[in-house]
Parts: structure tokens; sequence; C-alpha cells
């Protein structure tokens, strides 16, 4: 099983509770400036904080293996939609 | 100011296909609307139109993950074929092909004339302004 470390360090709160994300945590997550992040309050106390993702961000290639669609399929599925009566 | 745009099925497929293989300006519409620059408008007719194509491809599951993701997004607009589609339509003296008309007349709903497209007919006979690739 992987093994998963943990990064640490401690920062002072400043006013209304400001804290800054250490530039190269920053980095690693591609983090820039004006990207908004998640955060949420644990029922241990902790608080998690996550860059937010656009689904569009997600370069799975979901599609994979499928073909963009051709001239003749659009005309296809067009006549699904409307049928016509030749 | 965000700009909106309404896109067909052929971009919705783009979206969610090998980046590498996008065209460039579809790879830019995709960046636009991640940093909130663009707002796409999706038909539903488009939609239907990618489930037919991908149910044919046996990859519904694939198809449903896009659709979450499509309704999760920001900057990402779902727009049901409703009654004022129809009624833009009745502006319309000239019959057309009803697929065609229905998504031309979803920019009118939005008040945009963008739509993103290969196909030359919504320049042609909608006036609208065509952002295409080759």
């Amino acid at each position: 099983m992987k093994s998963q470390m943990t990064e640490k360090i401690t920062q002072k709160v400043s006013s209304n509770g400001r804290i800054v994300i250490p530039k190269e945590w920053r980095d690693k997550l591609a983090i820039e400036d004006k990207n908004e992040v998640e955060m949420e309050l644990k029922d241990d106390k902790t608080i998690l904080i996550k860059k937010k993702i656009h689904p569009f961000e997600i370069e799975d290639n979901l599609f994979e293996g499928v073909t963009p669609f051709t001239e003749e399929e659009l005309e296809e599925v067009k006549k699904s939609l409307f049928p016509i009566e030749e | 100011m965000t700009e909106k745009v309404v896109i067909d099925a052929q971009v919705l497929f783009y979206f969610h296909y090998d980046y590498q293989k996008v065209p460039s300006i579809l790879q830019q519409l995709k960046k636009k609307v991640i940093t909130g620059e663009i707002t796409v408008v999706l038909p539903t007719i488009a939609i239907a139109e990618l489930l037919w194509k991908m149910r044919k491809a046996g990859k519904l599951s694939a198809f449903k993950e896009a659709l979450n993701r499509w309704e999760n997004s920001e900057n990402v607009i779902i727009d049901e074929f409703n009654i004022e589609i129809i009624k833009l339509m009745l502006k319309n003296v000239k019959s057309h092909e009803l697929h065609d008309e229905i998504i031309a007349m979803t920019c009118k709903k939005h008040d945009t004339d963008i739509i993103y497209s290969k196909d030359k007919k919504f320049k042609e006979i909608f006036n609208l302004q065509l952002k295409s690739w080759n």
C-alpha cells in the first residue's frame, strides 16, 4: 500500500484570520492569484483547504474510444430528432 | 463582463475528448469557461444528439458522468427547449430545419449572436456569428 506523506507548517494568524498558503504548496497545486479554494471545518477541529476544481478541468478523456461526429452522423441524428418522410 | 455563447453537440463532445486532439478554438473556449470569461449555453436538443451518439457507441456511463459535470459546472447553462423558444420561432416567417432553428433561437433567448459550430447555416440563414474550426 502506498504511504501518504503529510507536510506540516505552523503559521501565525494575522488580522481578520488571514493565513498564507506557502508558495511551494501553491506551486505544487497550481494555485494562482484569483483561484478559489474550498474550506471545510471538520468535527475533529481541523480545517481542510482544497483547490476548487472546475469540472471542465478534469482531463480524463471521458469519451475515449469514440470519434467526433461525422457529417453523416449529424445528418442521421437530425433525422432521428425530426423524421422526414421521403 | 462574462460573454455568453451557444454551442452545438459537436463542441459538447470535444469538451470531454482527448485535449491534444481538440481544435485550438475549442481549447480556448474551454479555458475561458473555466476562468469564467465565457458562459456556455447547452441547448437540450444538442445534449440529446450527444446522448444518441454515446448510446450508439455503448458509452452511456461516460455520458452520465459528463451530464453530471455540466450540471455541476459554473459558467454552464443547460437551456431547456420551451415555449419561449417557440415564441421566438413565431417571428420567423420562412420555414427552416427545426433542429437548426431551435438552436439559433436559443441564441436569441440568451441575447447572444455567438455560436460555436461547424454548421454554416447558422451564419447564412440566421445571421449569427459563427465560431468554427477546420
